[in-house]
């Protein structure tokens, strides 16, 4: 839970919220309800949100899938500097921004929805360190849309392709639930055969277990091929 | 165009079917609220709002019937089970249940919009009626009241007027505060399971999920106040709405036009969702009993860059190639199932998950099972597994076939191991019974730096495959797409080396993507179809044997 940027889902949460402003003040604008300014309020409020919100931060973790066009809007969000980016001036802003919507029943659900990523933003400038929505550089992102290249690190990964075994044989309690297996099964062959506790394997027995062909399988019951190889 | 009929048409047709059900409710339901005469009073109080809010509520129904069913993965085991004697591709239809799961998300929340907007008219122009700010023949509508001899037609009680009137409305009958939370829960929902927080903050998504329950349980009773207010059909009889509609003034004074009586739609949401969500709930408790039983770890390998297998053991755990299972590990969160492909073929008896280790649950499943440890753990620390599954159509059609091609790209190489695994466990055992007789296998990934483990297993099966003197049964070509420049020079370099630098196996990576049309012309031209009897010859045969 520790790892997880909540502020990624306020920010889904308030774009969300300003289309649903923005529905609500076209609906209770073009049907002319009682105190309809009430309408274009939320929908220029709504409009606002969106803007503001349609560009996606930055993950402090991981690459960053921009949403489609949102470098044009990232210059808005940087024109208002500080102000903007700040995640506790947004937790304010959105709750301020929610409360005149919440006067008519058309833009409530709007309300509702912008005082949750409200409270949302809110939580991850309190519990969270570096409260503040980051740019994701274009330098960066072209390096992100692709897996770190290996280069020079061919050699390196030649090298050190070596693979540690937990190898963990199985106690008896695995053989009182599977009385009808051998407790051969378990065991895994050391070098100079004997049953191992806990025995680690070199990487050259990782795949022992395979059926080598050149020995023949004999019929046990219970039992396949690969087992008998085991103690070869 | 043929190929993909082939492939894609029973999915469009269930798709097509289940838009058609929609509409067919929709129309259906707009014509009922707008034509039947037991609605003509109402119509006239709402206007076109109240069939436009019902016909919505009608696929409302119908759709979230529908959202529980494709989560039921058990049930959908057990469907597929059952239905053996269908082809392959009829049961794969079941494994794009999450699929069609988000597009009846999708079709709840259009539906939503559209019966809030209409209700958000409906509730405006009740309000105003009962104030006495519309025309006469609303307001006279709305003078009914529950009182003896009378019942009410227009649901707004007090006269507040607008928009307090209507936020009062909403907040003090049911039909709107159920409104309100349900809608608010379902918003929740959706902006949580956005692919970005999905992918990335699992937990997020999976805990606002189970705000179904508050869902599905407000939606049971959202009608239960019964606003929704038609004429009894006893009333009906007495008092004819076309005839006795101009003579409003005089009902209750003259003998053909008795005052109309209304009451409520029953609600009816209950009995299209009380179904499904009995079945989940047997769902929820059959995965609940199978992470009951025991499941032993009998051995964790680590693999180079985060990558970690997991052998298991389950009694009477029967698996088929290229299923996967769903994993819950209690020391690490009790609530979360996590779905991994198995590697182990079902000859083995064990079965075997590779997990790479990207996020919280595997960040924790690794340290459970001690693998940042340097030193060995004893069999009693590893953690507690509960297991659920196979679920998913197994690909068994790779053993009808002489010749198959196998194309898996990044992580979608893992059902692969499996695959080859189990192909080699009945070459070896039974290679005469086998129709299988050439396989080309084509991984395409960025680079192989997290399918280490499936590298090591290729040449496995490379070096098993020259000790019997077969080595053309398997043909694999491993194209890496994420190559540089100073990548490029050095693979030049090492050209000529038996083996290739980045693998070790014998047959060399290939760089960029793959010419499929070269590729498919190749493959054609080496299994060429075997030549059909000439007709011509047998007539030559026939006439030559007459005489």
């Amino acid at each position: 839970m520790g790892q997880i940027e909540w502020a990624m889902w306020a920010n889904e949460q308030a774009l969300a919220s300003g289309l649903i402003l923005i529905t609500g003040g076209i609906v209770a604008t073009a049907a002319q309800f009682a105190q309809w300014y009430f309408g274009v309020y939320s929908i220029a409020a709504g409009v606002f949100v969106c803007l503001l919100e349609y560009p996606r931060g930055k993950r402090r973790k991981g690459s960053t899938m921009e949403r489609c066009g949102q470098k044009y809007m990232t210059k808005v969000v940087k024109l208002f500097g500080p102000l903007t980016r700040n995640y506790y001036v947004r937790a304010f802003l959105h709750l301020g921004l929610s409360v005149p919507a919440g006067f008519l029943l058309a833009t409530i659900l709007g309300t509702a929805c912008l005082a949750i990523a409200s409270g949302i933003y809110l939580l991850v400038s309190v519990l969270c360190g570096q409260p503040h929505w980051c740019l994701i550089p274009r330098s960066l992102k072209l390096a992100l849309q692709g897996e770190p290249r290996p280069g020079a690190c061919v050699l390196a990964h030649l090298v050190g392709m070596v693979t540690t075994v937990a190898a963990v044989c199985c106690t008896p309690s695995v053989h009182w639930l599977f009385p009808s297996m051998s407790p051969l099964i378990c065991t895994t062959a050391l070098p100079g055969g004997g049953r191992g506790a806990l025995c680690p394997l070199p990487s050259s027995e990782r795949w022992r277990h395979w059926p080598r062909v050149t020995q023949p399988a004999e019929a046990q019951p219970g039992l396949g091929p690969t087992y008998q190889t085991l103690l070869n | 165009m043929g190929n993909w009929v082939v492939n894609e048409g029973l999915s469009i047709f269930v798709i097509l079917v289940w838009l058609g059900m929609n509409a067919f409710l929709f129309v259906w339901y707009y014509r009922v609220y707008d034509n039947r005469e037991q609605f003509f009073y109402t119509r006239k109080l709402l206007g076109a709002a109240l069939p436009l809010a019902r016909a919505p509520a009608a696929c409302l129904n119908f759709n979230c019937m529908l959202i529980l069913l494709p989560v039921c993965r058990n049930l959908l085991s057990f469907l597929r089970g059952s239905s053996a004697c269908c082809s392959t591709r009829i049961r794969r239809q079941l494994d794009r249940n999450l699929t069609f799961h988000k597009m009846v998300a999708w079709m709840i929340a259009l539906h939503t919009a559209i019966h809030t907007i209409a209700h958000l008219f409906n509730v405006e122009w009740c309000v105003d009626a009962r104030v006495n700010n519309s025309d006469s023949y609303s307001v006279a509508l709305s003078k009914f009241e529950d009182k003896p001899g009378e019942t009410y037609l227009n649901f707004a009680e007090k006269k507040i007027k607008n928009p307090e009137g209507g936020l009062l409305v909403a907040v003090t009958r049911l039909a709107g505060i159920t409104g309100i939370v349900i809608t608010l829960c379902l918003i929740l929902i959706i902006t949580s399971s956005t692919k970005t927080i999905r992918r990335s903050y699992f937990e997020v998504f999976w805990y606002t999920h189970h705000l179904f329950v508050i869902f599905f349980i407000g939606l049971a009773i959202h009608g239960a106040e019964r606003i929704v207010r038609g004429q009894t059909a006893q009333s009906l009889i007495q008092h004819k709405p076309k005839i006795c509609w101009k003579k409003i003034d005089e009902w209750g004074k003259i003998k053909e036009c008795p005052i109309p009586q209304f009451s409520g739609n029953p609600p009816m949401t209950w009995k299209w969702i009380v179904g499904p969500m009995f079945l989940y709930l047997c769902e929820r408790l059959v995965r609940f009993w199978r992470s009951q039983q025991k499941v032993v770890i009998t051995k964790v390998v680590t693999h180079p860059f985060k990558t970690i297998e997991l052998q298991m053991k389950k009694k009477g755990f029967k698996m088929e190639v290229g299923q996967y299972i769903f994993v819950k590990c209690p020391m690490v969160s009790r609530l979360e199932w996590h779905p991994f492909t198995l590697t182990s073929a079902p000859e083995e008896d064990f079965f075997s998950i590779h997990i790479r280790i990207v996020g919280d649950w595997t960040e924790g499943l690794f340290n459970a099972c001690g693998c940042d440890k340097k030193e060995f753990q004893d069999a009693w620390k590893l953690p507690k597994i509960a297991v659920d599954g196979p679920f998913g159509t197994a690909s068994e059609d790779v053993f009808s076939y002489e010749v198959v091609m196998l194309v898996g790209a990044g992580i979608g190489v893992t059902p692969f191991a499996s695959i080859l695994k189990s192909v080699w466990y009945k070459y070896c055992n039974n290679a005469t019974n086998l129709r299988l007789r050439k396989i080309y296998f084509y991984w395409l990934c960025r680079d192989t730096h997290a399918f280490e483990w499936f590298a090591d297993l290729l040449q496995l099966l490379e070096t098993q495959m020259q000790e019997r003197n077969n080595a053309d049964f398997l043909s694999y070509n491993i194209y890496l797409t994420g190559w540089d420049e100073s990548q490029a020079s050095h693979f030049a370099v090492h050209h000529d080396e038996e083996k290739d630098v980045i693998t070790g196996l014998k047959q060399k990576t290939l760089y960029g993507r793959p010419n499929w049309d070269n590729e498919f012309k190749t493959i054609a031209s080496q299994h060429p179809k075997p030549k059909e009897p000439d007709s011509s010859d047998s007539r030559e045969q026939a006439k030559d044997s007459n005489q």
